[in-house]
């Protein structure tokens, strides 16, 4: 390694950077998806809040963009030091790949200040145009997620014969369009829930009985979208692993019954949890709607039924951190294995019905949410002040499970750069515990948050300040 | 500034999960300075899909072949391989002794000729005496449990 940044580790600093680049990425990505989605929304329907619900999250994002790129450079810097034969490496063979992103990242950042700034100019006459300049602000970001994903996938899944491989098959590669999937999903429902932070955010900061009304609304628009793109997830994931396992069973050893295993527990939990939250929101939602909490017995019973689904899906085979590691001295193996009458709960059958009974579950109280909407007219702005802690916990789930899953990716190549084609034989070629790697996903969660906190202080909390 | 008297507490809580996580100068790799100035090139290019450990379909056996004694045969389902998984036995009742020696469920599966036929799960540390009637002919054998057979858990079972 030609330079090593202590005291921190050159990995652990390229993780940081890589990481907090991807969730400003997906927001960035993900909320310009929607926030066009409600502005035509509020054209057609004729709805103002539609219209003031997308041009307040378009506020925050032209903001996270600039912390886009400056964690981008971040990254970049920290991956040229220590790894500049390999990133060199990587620009030589996507190097029309890269000039490629350069370019669009310019025309779409272009493209995202025409739209934000023409939004009032545009507002009378024009609209139908306005929201076109959003769809092409879309379909940009698009391509610039697919092409990084080219390069991100190679990584772990190169296809046969790399260096004879044109650029194409490099891009192409076995776990592209599962990655490619599975992001796209993802990056709506982070925006979802990132909207539902900034409305529960500002609810709970602003005094005026309209901003409640329109914040609470705000908020259970932001978290219906991510709950409803959160329940299309599992099967996302689904096809990205089988496209893994297909390329080489070997991997899903590593990732379900070796040192990663254990990672995929946490993944539960985290899963588990956002499910849990967003219908314990929808269950708070359903208190404010009159003649509502009739309802809400039934869904406290669908709610422990997926307390029950979620521990299935969490229950392990055995307790042990390895496939080779021994049980502890003086400690019979029988005694940190799953008992044979309940083995059945630890196998793949059992958790994948536990997790769609989650969903099914998730899906039956958004019914009896319908249900009590249809008997009842909503009093926004009256809910419990705790479901607004829910939605700015929703995020901060999201955000430590994407850092959890993209370690899980990355470790995944385990000690190679390319998988089983460049080895990684720099001071940080290991797969961290997970202890470390919980460590250093809580200290990327906070510093994201910090930062998410900055931008709505600065765009929202710093003018109202100043404003007599 | 008001409401923010947490800051503190929370900026100390950041800079002591920073100083936890500083993890250099990290650990030397076994092939260190073979390579290129990051190392990156310590390994010869060697893509392809062969695994290190275990046979995954189609790939040569690491486990020795057995014969079956007295039309009986011990097995272990080992993570993720079978051992042996190369039996020869001889045609009409053939008794397969299942020992699971892994730290998952396993389960064991006969195909081929016209027969599929799968022995009840043997759960971690326990044996299972299982018994098939087979005519003369070549037959698969693998764990049926998820992708146990692709992770490395099949073989073949002549019987003559």
């Amino acid at each position: 390694m030609p330079v090593d940044l202590a005291p921190f580790g050159a990995r652990s600093l390229v993780w940081v950077g890589a990481q907090l680049h991807l969730l400003f990425a997906a927001f960035v990505l993900g909320a310009p998806i929607f926030i066009v989605i409600c502005e035509y929304l509020g054209v057609r329907l004729r709805d103002p809040r539609y219209e003031r619900l997308a041009r307040e999250t378009m506020k925050v994002v032209v903001m996270a963009y600039s912390l886009t790129a400056l964690t981008g450079a971040f990254f970049t810097f920290t991956l040229l030091g220590p790894y500049r034969d390999f990133a060199g490496y990587l620009f030589v063979r996507f190097y029309p790949v890269f000039a490629l992103y350069g370019l669009l990242i310019l025309i779409e950042t272009v493209v995202m200040y025409v739209y934000w700034y023409t939004w009032e100019p545009l507002a009378r006459r024009g609209k139908g145009f306005h929201i076109s300049i959003g769809i092409l602000l879309n379909l940009l970001g698009t391509v610039v997620m697919l092409l990084m994903n080219g390069v991100g996938s190679f990584m772990l899944t190169p296809p046969e014969g790399v260096e004879r491989a044109s650029l194409w098959d490099l891009i192409n590669n076995p776990s592209w369009s599962g990655l490619n999937l599975h992001r796209f999903i993802a990056n709506i429902t982070f925006g979802g829930f990132m909207v539902a932070l900034v409305a529960a955010t500002l609810f709970l900061t602003s005094s005026k009985k309209e901003d409640h009304a329109f914040y609470d609304w705000m908020g259970f628009i932001g978290n219906f979208i991510g709950t409803a793109t959160l329940i299309l997830l599992p099967v996302a994931g689904y096809i990205y692993a089988r496209e893994l396992f297909l390329y080489d069973a070997a991997l899903s050893t590593f990732l379900m019954a070796d040192k990663l295993s254990w990672f995929f527990e946490v993944q539960g939990v985290l899963v588990s949890l956002l499910f849990l939250a967003a219908n314990y929101y929808m269950w708070l939602s359903t208190q404010r709607i009159a003649g509502g909490a009739r309802f809400a017995a039934y869904m406290r019973r669908a709610f422990i039924a997926m307390v029950v689904a979620s521990a299935v899906w969490i229950t392990p085979q055995n307790f042990l951190p390895d496939l080779t590691s021994p049980a502890p001295l003086g400690v019979p193996l029988t005694d940190i294995v799953i008992p044979e009458r309940a083995a059945f709960l630890g196998l793949m059958m059992a958790k994948g019905l536990a997790v769609t009974a989650v969903i099914a579950l998730t899906l039956l109280n958004y019914l009896f949410y319908r249900r009590a909407l249809a008997t009842g007219s909503i009093a926004w702005g009256q809910i419990d002040h705790r479901s607004q802690y829910v939605l700015i916990a929703l995020p901060a789930l999201a955000v430590y499970t994407m850092g959890l899953m993209g370690a899980v990716r990355e470790l995944a190549r385990q000690d190679w750069h390319v998988y089983r084609y460049i080895q990684d034989t720099s001071p940080y070629w290991y797969a961290p515990s997970l202890a470390y790697t919980s460590l250093m996903l809580g200290i990327i969660t906070l510093v994201f948050f910090a930062l998410m906190g900055l931008i709505l202080w600065l765009g929202f909390g710093l003018g109202k300040a100043a404003s007599p | 500034m008001p409401h923010l008297h947490w800051l503190p507490a929370a900026a100390l809580v950041l800079l002591g999960s920073t100083l936890a996580a500083c993890e250099y100068p990290g650990v030397p790799h076994p092939l260190a300075g073979q390579g290129g100035a990051d190392g990156a090139w310590a390994a010869a290019p060697a893509p392809g899909l062969v695994r290190a450990a275990g046979s995954p379909r189609g790939a040569p056996s690491q486990v020795a072949a057995a014969q079956a004694q007295a039309g009986e045969v011990t097995v272990g389902l080992k993570d993720f391989f079978l051992d042996p998984d190369r039996i020869a036995a001889k045609a009409g009742g053939v008794v397969f002794n299942l020992v699971n020696e892994g730290r998952y469920t396993h389960d064991f599966r006969v195909e081929g000729n016209g027969v599929d036929e799968k022995a009840p799960k043997v759960g971690i540390g326990h044996s299972l005496r299982w018994e098939i009637t087979l005519a003369a002919g070549t037959y698969q054998i693998s764990c049926p449990i998820s992708n146990h057979a692709d992770r490395g858990m099949n073989g073949t079972l002549v019987v003559g």
